[in-house]
């Protein structure tokens, strides 16, 4: 009991975000944003971000939703939809540790089976939060809950045929731990990199990319 | 207004019951059977031996009072399911008493020989075994086991006093022949290989300054699929790891000419990260005592296709045999025995009456 009072308490006392691109938490309350890289295949991303006040946490939270899409076969049936939201959970002079909930639904086709996914995941970056640059590491964790797999004529011939259509209990879940920094531009305009190493949820080898590399552009208005 | 409280709590009472009792009527990707086939450990209807105190999924064709030939297929971590299937016939079903053909593939050669086929420990339809569990040296324990299981059988069956088998090796299959004949060179007669994987270093090395980037297929379909699948499966379990690395299946190496119709069971995801074939080893030896001691003649089988970009390949791996002769067979590459299953047999038969 202790403790929950004294996080409230920390949590009240705190101050608005600095943090340049995971959150917006410039005077503008507005961002849209462009992601790409590998994670975990080659993605281009479009997101919104708007701030809100939360008030009984007396917090600015940056809320966002964004669709991403694999750059080779860019459509619905291979992208993803997010919608999350990014709080400071503890600040001291220019050190925070961010929290950025999310919740996302994607879709992926592929020769064997189509599958749709739906999941949740927290991501926490610890840094220095300065008012045009920051840098900070990151611990994510996502689990997936629910998969919708359907088997393609071509599975059912060359592999399997009695493969099983249907709702799945979720298909695994995975961390990443990474490094992420970026910098914002005549106070408008955000760069952000972010370099990340995936694992399974029990840390096997993810069995993709050993990593995963993003590069975003944002404007705040 | 108390009413309609009163559903909606309702509503999400259920939900919250579902939830916590697993979500009733939905099937568990980690559950044998549900993404890819059960193996011999699960599914009783399956063929199976019992050899070196593991089951194997196995059969036979053909009258064994016959020479016997063993078959070895690839992977590290597939099956022999294409070497009884044929391009343009239905593909063998893993029940033999479903099988609209019965002489597909190479198990045409049952004609004439007593063909044995098998699922290598952790690969096919035989049971898994946990990363660290299986090496090279079990493998080739297995197939001694395997081969004295069998010239037992013809003893028992037919009186016939055999020492000696033919074995016939598929990629990984022509390793795995290579290290079972350094090591017991007096029970193989000859020794037929299509396409065999590397049996050294230095040919390893020249198979990989030959080949391909991996980054060079970034942008390819196959790729794409099965990097991005990572998003909605996570290769934990060995089911999950066995169906989301068959997305991968005949389609990874370009220079390899491969037909991605060609058919298997299940890849052995786990039994494939193992270094079985070597391939992450600097040193190893699998071919010293193949020179000295071996009898018998290897005849090498490579599709025209895999043999451009490869074109010293066939002669560095020849070079570990005392004879061997070479036979390329023309418009396929490294899954020409499943597309042209004739031919192949045409040029095995030819060898062996020699």
């Amino acid at each position: 009991m202790k403790y929950i009072i004294t996080a409230m308490m920390m949590l009240v006392a705190m101050n608005q975000l600095n943090a340049q691109t995971i959150i917006n938490n410039s005077p503008t309350e507005n961002r849209a944003y462009l992601r790409v890289g590998i994670e975990p295949t080659t993605m281009i991303t479009f997101g919104y971000q708007r701030n809100f006040i939360v008030g009984f946490l007396n917090r600015n939270v940056t809320s966002y939703a964004e669709w991403g899409t694999s750059m080779y076969r860019f459509n619905f049936n291979n992208s993803e939809l997010k919608i999350g939201a990014i709080l400071s959970v503890f600040e001291k002079g220019s050190f925070k540790v961010v929290n950025n909930l999310n919740l996302s639904a994607g879709s992926v086709t592929t020769h064997n089976f189509d599958s749709k996914k739906f999941a949740a995941g927290d991501e926490v970056a610890i840094g220095i939060y300065k008012k045009s640059w920051f840098i900070a590491t990151t611990v994510e964790y996502e689990k997936i809950y629910l998969n919708r797999i359907e088997h393609t004529e071509f599975y059912r011939t060359t592999y399997y045929e009695d493969a099983e259509d249907g709702w799945y209990k979720g298909a695994g879940g995975m961390f990443q731990f990474g490094i992420e920094s970026g910098g914002t531009i005549k106070k408008k305009y955000d760069i952000h990199l972010e370099i990340k190493m995936p694992f399974t949820e029990k840390f096997n080898s993810y069995g993709g990319s050993p990593f995963h590399v993003n590069l975003g552009l944002g404007y705040r208005f | 207004m108390k009413l309609k409280k009163l559903w909606v709590l309702r509503i999400v009472a259920m939900l919250i019951t579902l939830t916590l009792t697993g979500c009733g009527g939905l099937l568990d990707p980690d559950e044998p059977g549900n993404l890819v086939p059960k193996t011999v450990a699960e599914d009783p209807l399956l063929p199976r031996i019992e050899v070196n105190g593991t089951i194997l999924h196995a059969e036979a064709f053909g009258d064994i009072h016959n020479p016997i030939i063993i078959f070895l297929h690839g992977g590290p971590g597939s099956d022999y399911r294409a070497f009884i299937s044929q391009i343009g016939v239905e593909n063998a079903s893993r029940y033999p008493n479903e099988r609209t053909v019965t002489n597909g593939g190479l198990s045409q050669l049952q004609d004439e020989y007593y063909c044995v086929f098998y699922d290598q420990r952790g690969a096919g339809l035989s049971p898994r075994f946990d990363k660290g569990v299986v090496d090279f040296d079990m493998y080739v324990a297995d197939l001694d086991a395997l081969i004295y299981h069998y010239l037992q059988k013809k003893e028992n069956e037919t009186g016939i006093v055999d020492d000696q088998v033919y074995l016939m090796g598929w990629s990984y299959g022509g390793i795995l022949s290579t290290g079972y004949i350094n090591k017991h060179p007096e029970r193989v007669k000859d020794v037929i290989m299509y396409e065999p994987g590397p049996f050294s270093k230095k040919v390893w090395d020249y198979f990989i300054e030959n080949s391909e980037s991996p980054f060079a297929q970034i942008g390819e379909d196959w790729l794409d699929e099965y990097l991005l699948s990572h998003d909605h499966i996570t290769p934990d379990a060995h089911e999950r790891a066995d169906y989301q690395m068959l997305l991968g299946a005949f389609r990874g190496q370009p220079e390899f000419n491969q037909n991605p119709n060609t058919p298997l069971w299940r890849l052995g995801a786990f039994i494939s990260s193992e270094n079985l074939d070597f391939s992450q080893s600097d040193n190893y030896d699998i071919t010293s005592n193949v020179v000295a001691s071996f009898q018998g003649r290897l005849l090498f089988i490579a599709g025209k296709l895999t043999e451009e970009p490869y074109p010293d390949y066939p002669d560095m791996q020849m070079s570990y045999y005392p004879q061997a002769e070479y036979v390329a067979i023309a418009g396929v590459g490294h899954t020409g025995l499943w597309e042209k299953p004739d031919e192949v047999a045409a040029v095995i038969r030819n060898f062996l009456t020699q």
